[in-house]
């Protein structure tokens, strides 16, 4: 498995040379990755992956409840 | 049912930091194992493994392939069965037992290494121990990691690379080519990458990004609505406000505090005159509070309203004249009631007579009656000595008189005399005494019911001047004098009322200026709430303007390229993690492709298709990319190829996954510590000569790894058996069953 999350580190890094902050980013996705599939596969990765997108789906949604609360205030 | 290999965990233990390091250990082997209570196996069994190639021979059913698993579940704590086919590790448990025990021991050239797992029935958890040759030991969590960090591969990888199962070999030889790929990325050990793109692939960024789009332009048309009706209400607000009498330039808070500023103090003015507590009112400085300040004071205006003195005045006057009114009223038709009553009984009198009269005449007619009653019982005497003489002088037949007794002179003529008064007179002279009584007792009821409706009519007037009597009363008390019987009530009443007309008369002027101020300073509040809502709107079209244009918007929008941004770079670990598995996967082929191409030629010996060649590229299958393995039979000579999946036999395609499975383990691809390959049932298939191909490979492989074979085909068992000749395998015969558990014999 470490061996597989180095080859991958590895390709990521390549993939993203063009932008090294995404390629910071990726290469701690990765490492990540690896982890919960190291803890419960697929069904792990799915769980952290949707967490990630629920972090950002929670800012985005605290400012759309801003919004409608402006809204709703007229 | 059989589950993907995918949704299943491919966990290795967690490192734990206590545990020291472990002794140096070298590739182990098989030496012996000793089950209790495990599957078929009740009583305790130890069969010695330690030979370099072992036969498990006997009928399905017998206990071999259980044996097999009690191996790999001591290592791991999972048997491939349950976990492909979605079975409880309580199954593994034999039915006669409450606890499963197994202890396997491994031989290194550093001496032996003793495993020992035991589980209880519907207890989840397991207990490992594991003891090292130097007298090392572990328990449980650390024993875990001392299997895994001591062997170096995980159970997943055990199963690749160590025990070749049916479920292996299934899978190649499935006719759908995703499930095919599936099983030999198993194969190959890649399927841990093909878990990070299914995992990756299962978040479906692209539907979160487009969902939050639509609430994007959902709250855009939203905020773009919400603008048009705020400009919409500015116009009609401005339009109202101009009505009343507001330039456009005095729509802003300055103007509408002056307004709220003047009301106060006009209020307060009035307060001070009419004994109010004056009004609190702070000075507005936004739209919001100057329409606070307009409510707060409509809402004092209302309320000293009703308690302005004059009001209270002309309520009272009113409250006054209104009950004079009612009794003026109620004085009049009592009045007329009682004047109509005494009309009446007049009248009745003139008619009838006063009530002495009445009675004189009920009680001569009584008299009368009486009289004519007597009168009656005289002539009914009289005919009753008619009738009796008549009588007596027909029965005797005497001629002489009944009540002197003188002799009749003409007997017949009185005779005739007495019968004529019978019948001409007793009949009439009743009849006509009859006439007279029912004509007296006709007059007599007659008096009584005028008696009767005089007294009627003589009550009813009573009963009016009463309540005339009652009203006037009424009358004294809101004149508050005493009527006397000269007094007119209702002239009296007329002209109190005028008295309280012209004092209201007199109020109204002052209350006209009271509510005409009042009324003013509502004007004020108007226009102060006009202003507010002009400033209100101005803004709401602020707000929205602000929302369309600014950072709110921008920052849901930075919200998706957050998510775009996170797809990119899950995209790039997608690809990359693809490349490697493909990578790999050829890398190994290559590796391993003489004996992969050696084995298949030793073991198939197709007639044709002599060599075998696999590629492996990446493809996108449903919108994941894939590794593709295409598995080719190839005649060099006449350039000829063909994919195996189409052309080839079950049987072939059995020998195609036995020769990779077979060359990987030859080649060590996974470099871990156990030098043993189990095989369970290789030949199903297989015919004889692909049996004989099949029983050379595994000797061949035996100096360099032990075998452990169960097969129920005896034709596999004598061929291995012959083809060994001096490596003579060690041959347990699974024959019969019982409640303790197989029979076991050994054969050497």
């Amino acid at each position: 498995m470490e061996n597989f999350a180095k080859l991958v580190t590895k390709e990521v890094k390549e993939l993203l040379a063009d932008d090294p902050q995404k390629q910071v980013r990726a290469t701690a996705l990765a490492k990540k990755i690896f982890q919960w599939l190291d803890e419960g596969g697929v069904g792990r990765i799915e769980e952290g992956l949707k967490q990630e997108v629920v972090a950002i789906e929670k800012v985005f949604e605290k400012q759309e409840e801003q919004i409608s609360a402006h809204l709703e205030e007229r | 049912m059989r589950r993907s290999l995918k949704s299943r965990r491919s966990k290795s233990p967690r490192i734990l930091r206590n545990v020291e390091r472990y002794p140096a250990i070298m590739p182990c082997t098989v030496k012996s194992v000793r089950i209790k209570g495990f599957r078929g196996f009740n009583s305790q069994k130890e069969i010695d493994l330690s030979p370099d190639l072992v036969l498990l021979f006997g009928d399905n059913g017998t206990g071999k392939s259980s044996t097999l698993s009690a191996i790999e579940w001591c290592l791991f704590g999972d048997v491939a069965f349950i976990r492909y086919e979605g079975r409880t590790h309580d199954e593994l448990i034999s039915t006669f037992q409450n606890e499963g025990t197994i202890r396997l021991t491994l031989q290194s050239p550093d001496g032996d290494i003793v495993l020992e797992r035991a589980k209880l029935k519907a207890r989840e958890k397991t207990h490992l121990k594991i003891v090292f040759s130097d007298g090392t030991q572990f328990e449980n969590e650390q024993a875990e990691q001392a299997v895994y960090r001591t062997f170096r591969l995980t159970f997943d990888d055990f199963i690749r690379s160590t025990f070749l199962h049916q479920e292996s070999v299934r899978g190649l030889l499935t006719e759908n080519p995703v499930d095919r790929n599936a099983a030999l990325d198993r194969l190959f050990g890649l399927d841990a990458l093909r878990n990070i793109t299914d995992g990756i692939r299962s978040v479906k960024i692209s539907d979160r990004q487009e969902k939050l789009q639509a609430k994007i332009n959902r709250l855009e048309a939203e905020i773009i609505a919400s603008l048009a009706e705020a400009k919409r209400r500015l116009d009609d607000s401005k339009k109202k406000g101009k009505q009343s009498g507001l330039s456009e330039a005095q729509f802003e808070i300055k103007h509408g505090s002056g307004l709220a500023k003047e009301s106060t103090s006009d209020l307060s003015k009035l307060a001070d005159e009419s004994g109010f507590d004056r009004p609190f009112v702070e000075e507005p400085t936004s739209f919001s509070s100057l329409l606070e300040v307009a409510e707060s004071i409509q809402g004092y205006i209302k309320r000293i309203r009703k308690k302005l003195p004059e009001q209270a005045k002309v309520d009272e006057l009113n409250r006054h004249r209104t009950r004079a009114s009612a009794v003026l009223s109620d004085c009049s038709s009592k009045k007329s009631e009682a004047l109509l009553k005494e009309q009446n009984l007049k009248a009745f009198e003139k008619e009838h007579g006063d009530p002495d009269a009445i009675t004189g005449r009920i009680k001569a007619a009584a008299r009368k009656i009486e009289q004519l009653d007597k009168e009656r019982t005289e002539i009914k005497s009289k005919f009753k000595v008619i009738k009796d003489a008549l009588q007596y002088l027909q029965e005797t037949g005497e001629n002489a008189c009944p009540v002197c007794g003188g002799t009749l002179q003409d007997r017949e003529k009185l005779l005739d005399h007495l019968k004529s008064e019978l019948e001409g007179h007793e009949a009439k002279d009743i009849e006509a005494i009859d006439v007279k009584i029912e004509k007296a007792q006709g007059a007599k009821a007659e008096a009584e019911k005028e008696q009767r409706e005089h007294k009627r009519l003589s009550d009813e007037t009573t009963r009016a001047r009463r309540e005339l009597e009652g009203v006037v009363s009424e009358v004294a008390a809101v004149l508050q004098r005493v009527i006397t019987a000269k007094d007119d009530s209702e002239d009296l009443l007329r002209e109190h009322m005028a008295g309280l007309d012209s004092q209201i008369k007199k109020l109204e002027k002052p209350l006209q200026e009271r509510e005409t101020q009042l009324q003013r300073i509502e004007d004020r509040c108007q226009k102060m709430t006009q202003i507010a809502e002009v400033l209100k709107e101005e803004e709401n079209i602020k707000k929205f303007e602000k929302l369309l244009e600014g950072k709110e918007l921008q920052a849901l929008q930075r919200g998706i390229l957050e998510l775009e941004s996170l797809r990119e770079i899950l995209d790039a670990i997608s690809k990359a993690a693809t490349k490697v598995q493909t990578d790999l996967a050829a890398s190994m082929i290559k590796n391993a492709h003489h004996e992969i191409s050696s084995y298949y030629k030793t073991i198939c010996n197709h007639p044709y298709y002599e060599n075998l060649e696999i590629d492996v590229r990446p493809r996108t299958v449903r919108g994941a990319l894939r590794n593709e393995y295409y598995i080719k039979g190839v005649n060099k000579s006449e350039s000829e190829e063909t994919l195996a999946s189409q052309k080839f036999s079950t049987g072939q395609m059995n020998c195609v996954a036995l020769a990779i499975y077979l060359a990987l383990a030859k080649k060590d691809i996974y470099s871990h510590n156990l030098r043993f390959l189990i095989l369970d049932d290789p030949s199903q298939n297989l015919d004889t000569s692909h049996k004989k191909a099949l029983a050379e490979i595994l000797l061949q492989l035996v100096p360099q790894k032990q075998v452990i074979l169960a097969t129920h085909d005896s034709e596999l068992q004598a061929i291995l058996q012959e083809a060994a000749g001096a490596k003579k395998p060690l041959i347990y015969r699974f024959d019969e069953w019982s409640k303790a558990g197989p029979e076991i014999r050994c054969e050497t």
